[in-house]
């Protein structure tokens, strides 16, 4: 049954802007994950945790069709984003709608700090005028929190940032198609204590306007910046509940074990 | 304690320390060996050429034997122009293969293309003049530009195909996954990201192919041919810098031999500033 309440204008609207339903992804033949069905609320924080291989980034992958690069994926089940079947969006219209923030941050290297922020307008097309473009990139760059470490430097190669800026902004580059899913894979794995620190600030601040999916490894984070955790194990989800539930009264015997740390 | 080096005697250190001094000797002489020649054609190509060179050499066409001066300028423009016609077919064809096979094919056609494009590589470029005079200049009745640079053309696919795909594996996954990922279509991110990234050495493997075509003789033989006079369109015979230098050499006037040099010496320049290029290509972007 789908929860629904009545917006403003009279329309149904659910308050899950991400659901699926029974949702398998295998690739060549071995199931990656079995059986999903989540809901996501609009506007909160869900952490996947989980151990290696249990198909976290999988599942991540197939909201927004990244599992295609990847040749022998077949996808049962339904995914329902914003309202509308996954396969009812074309593959570039659904990728500006949920977008994504990988494990390594992977700026451009040929792009200016600016030219970055822009591409991913600029490259689909979208013409408009240069002050347009210096509001954007202002405000997906204050968005990620990295405006004022780099407001004088947007002509410089973004590879000249340092890994947590380069991240942040991946992340204002993410924000600037505005998307209202954005899903992030392990955004911090590859980054120090500090940075790490700054981006799940920046999480938190950009949490009011997007719905946020974010993988992570680390169980301290889940347990900082998320609303609620999933908890995946051989490809199936385990729990999915309140972040504070699952970390201080779990209802399955394995989420308990894997976050005392038993296995994983 | 114990002496752990103890079997070390000291003649085995001073046996040691001489190999390592003669291997190092050997090494240096191999180095030299390798740098020498070029060194030296450098050197004796300007030091024959240069005295026949003028600003005639450019500008003049060819005079016949027993009158002095004159000049190549028809085969400097000859060259330049089977290189322009080279590139036109060998530059897209090269690049898209290269995209092709490293983006879209899968494994086993990959494979197949690039073995093909290894014996393709390996084919003597004379066999490849024969083929362009097989398909163009039999059918057409006539030597020509256009079959000369055909031969070029296809002397330059095989290395910028290879040099292309090189490139594109060298470009990181995750990039390609953050353009999709922002919505930016397969055949954009392709072109604007992937490409764009891989340009500087795609760019590398360009030039040299333009390098090594400008030098070809055997190919253009009996394709472009070579005149005497400027070339009156790109359907006749044209003549080329390697062309000259070789019907120039194999005279038996003292003229045309410092000529042949002067040729040569213009050929080699062309060659280094076209390695320089290459050079300031390849530099880094962003310091």
């Amino acid at each position: 049954m789908h929860e629904n309440t009545t917006n403003i204008t009279g329309q149904k609207e659910s308050k899950f802007s991400l659901e699926t339903e029974n949702l398998n992804v295998s690739f060549s033949g071995r199931n990656a994950i079995s059986d999903i069905s989540i809901k996501i609320r609009y506007n909160s924080i869900t952490a996947i945790i989980g151990p290696s291989g249990c198909g976290k980034s999988t599942f991540l992958r197939s909201l927004n069709f990244m599992h295609d690069l990847t040749l022998g994926s077949e996808v049962t089940g339904s995914i329902n984003v914003l309202g509308k079947d996954i396969t009812d969006y074309d593959s570039t219209e659904i990728r500006r709608k949920v977008g994504m923030v990988f494990q390594k941050p992977n700026p451009f290297p040929t792009m200016s700090v600016f030219e970055n922020v822009i591409a991913g307008l600029s490259l689909n097309g979208f013409r408009m005028m240069r002050n347009k473009y210096n509001d954007i990139v202002e405000e997906a760059l204050s968005k990620a929190g990295l405006w004022d470490e780099v407001k004088d430097r947007l002509k410089v190669s973004a590879m000249s940032l340092s890994g947590g800026q380069q991240q942040r902004l991946c992340i204002a580059r993410t924000l600037a198609v505005s998307p209202e899913i954005v899903l992030m894979d392990e955004p911090t794995s590859a980054l120090d204590p500090k940075s790490t620190a700054r981006i799940e600030e920046t999480i938190h601040e950009i949490k009011s306007k997007y719905t946020i999916i974010i993988v992570t490894h680390n169980m301290q984070q889940a347990a900082r910046a998320s609303d609620y955790t999933a908890f995946f194990y051989l490809g199936k989800l385990i729990e999915h509940s309140k972040t504070r539930n699952v970390f201080t009264s779990p209802k399955e015997k394995l989420t308990e074990e894997y976050i005392t740390g038993k296995f994983g | 304690m114990e002496d752990y080096y103890a079997h070390i005697k000291h003649s085995h250190l001073r046996k040691r320390k001489f190999t390592s001094s003669l291997m190092i000797f050997l090494c240096i002489i191999a180095a030299l060996a390798a740098v020498l020649p070029l060194v030296y054609i450098f050197f004796y190509t300007t030091a024959a050429g240069a005295s026949a060179l003028n600003i005639d050499f450019f500008t003049e066409l060819p005079k016949p034997v027993g009158e002095t001066g004159g000049g190549m300028a028809n085969a400097i423009a000859g060259t330049l122009t089977l290189v322009g016609l080279g590139s036109i077919i060998g530059i897209p064809v090269g690049i898209m293969a290269g995209i092709y096979i490293n983006e879209y094919s899968g494994n086993i056609t990959a494979n197949a293309i690039k073995f093909v494009t290894d014996v393709l590589a390996g084919v003597p470029s004379i066999i490849i003049g024969i083929f362009a005079y097989g398909v163009l200049v039999i059918p057409m009745q006539r030597f020509s530009a256009l079959a000369g640079g055909f031969a070029l053309g296809i002397l330059m696919i095989p290395t910028i195909t290879r040099i292309t795909e090189e490139m594109l594996k060298l470009v990181p996954q995750t990039l390609r996954e953050a353009s999709l990922a922002l919505g930016i279509p397969r055949w954009k991110t392709t072109v604007l990201i992937v490409l764009k990234t891989a340009s500087g050495g795609i760019i590398t493997g360009i030039l040299l192919a333009i390098a090594r075509a400008a030098g070809e003789t055997a190919p253009l033989l009996f394709t472009s041919f070579g005149n005497n006079y400027w070339a009156e369109s790109l359907d006749g015979p044209m003549a080329s810098i390697p062309v000259q230098i070789f019907n120039y050499a194999i005279s038996p006037y003292e003229e045309w031999h410092r000529k042949a040099w002067a040729g040569a010496f213009v050929l080699i320049t062309l060659i280094f500033i076209i390695s320089l290029a290459v050079r300031f290509v390849t530099r880094k972007k962003y310091g």
